[in-house]
């Protein structure tokens, strides 16, 4: 089987059928619809790339949240544990 | 293609045109109409049916009317880019859909491409051309199409292709010479 479909002198299609599809008016209509807001958000949702860029930044984000908010609860626990003994050690006896 | 040649004159009124389109989509439709033709017979030449040429057309003028913005004169006419589109597009095509992809060989360009390979004319130029379409990849043939049978300058083929002129003499030199290979396989030529 040949690798490529050739045609010899393929007849060139008439002006009047290559008209049949040609009409700005149309092509106007079917340009401001796909450059509506919700449609480059369809778009966006199909984008496999942008999905995984998105689940990529929010996994980022989550782990940035955690740490800090583990720092902070580390640091709290430390300030708790510093207080207690404090108020321990200078407590009336 | 070379059927768009334009003087400098209408190369500044296109580019007038050009720049209003940037900011008025309507203008846009002077583009259209003057490149439907050429556009669609290009997208012709490489598909099969009337349906995908059209579907293939009217998305090379919806890609081409997104990025005019960023499009710049760089010393090619405002056909070149569309026709880089135009071949992108197609490539994209049959990248996705895995059908065969049609090659329209005429007869100046079989009679062009022959004796770039051959001296002898008895041969079957025919028979020879399309043997030698058939051994080579999809980016080869891309560049003999534009260069034989579309009749572009090295300049345009390297604009469309997205690569330099001197790589395009370069590839289309090394391909001829491939070619000669073939040539000389099926009819031992001396």
């Amino acid at each position: 089987m040949s690798k490529y479909k050739i045609n010899i002198n393929k007849p060139e299609p008439s002006d009047e059928v290559i008209n049949e599809s040609k009409d700005f008016g149309k092509f106007l209509d079917t340009y401001s619809e796909l450059h509506q807001p919700h449609k480059v958000i369809k778009t966006i949702h199909r984008n496999k790339r942008l999905i995984r860029l998105a689940i990529l930044f929010i996994v980022v984000l989550l782990a940035l949240l955690f740490s800090n908010n583990y720092f902070e609860t580390d640091s709290e626990k430390i300030e708790v544990q510093h207080s207690t003994k404090h108020n321990t050690e200078t407590a009336p006896k | 293609m070379r059927g768009i040649h334009q003087t400098e004159p209408e190369i500044r009124q296109e580019l007038k045109v050009i720049e209003t389109a940037k900011k008025d989509s309507r203008a846009f439709g002077l583009l259209y109409e003057k490149y439907y033709k050429p556009i669609y017979l290009f997208v012709y030449k490489r598909v099969d049916g009337k349906d995908t040429t059209e579907d293939l057309t009217s998305q090379v003028f919806l890609k081409a009317m997104v990025n005019l913005p960023k499009y710049q004169f760089k010393g090619v006419p405002f056909s070149a880019w569309l026709f880089r589109i135009a071949s992108n597009e197609i490539n994209l095509y049959f990248r996705t859909s895995q059908k065969q992809r049609a090659v329209n060989l005429e007869e100046g360009g079989i009679d062009r491409l022959a004796d770039g390979i051959t001296k002898d004319d008895d041969i079957d130029k025919v028979a020879l051309v399309v043997k030698c379409i058939n051994t080579l990849s999809e980016k080869d043939l891309e560049i003999i199409e534009l260069r034989f049978f579309e009749k572009n300058s090295f300049k345009e083929v390297a604009y469309i292709l997205g690569i330099k002129e001197t790589n395009a003499k370069v590839r289309v030199h090394r391909i001829i010479e491939k070619l000669k290979k073939v040539g000389k396989g099926m009819f031992g030529d001396e």
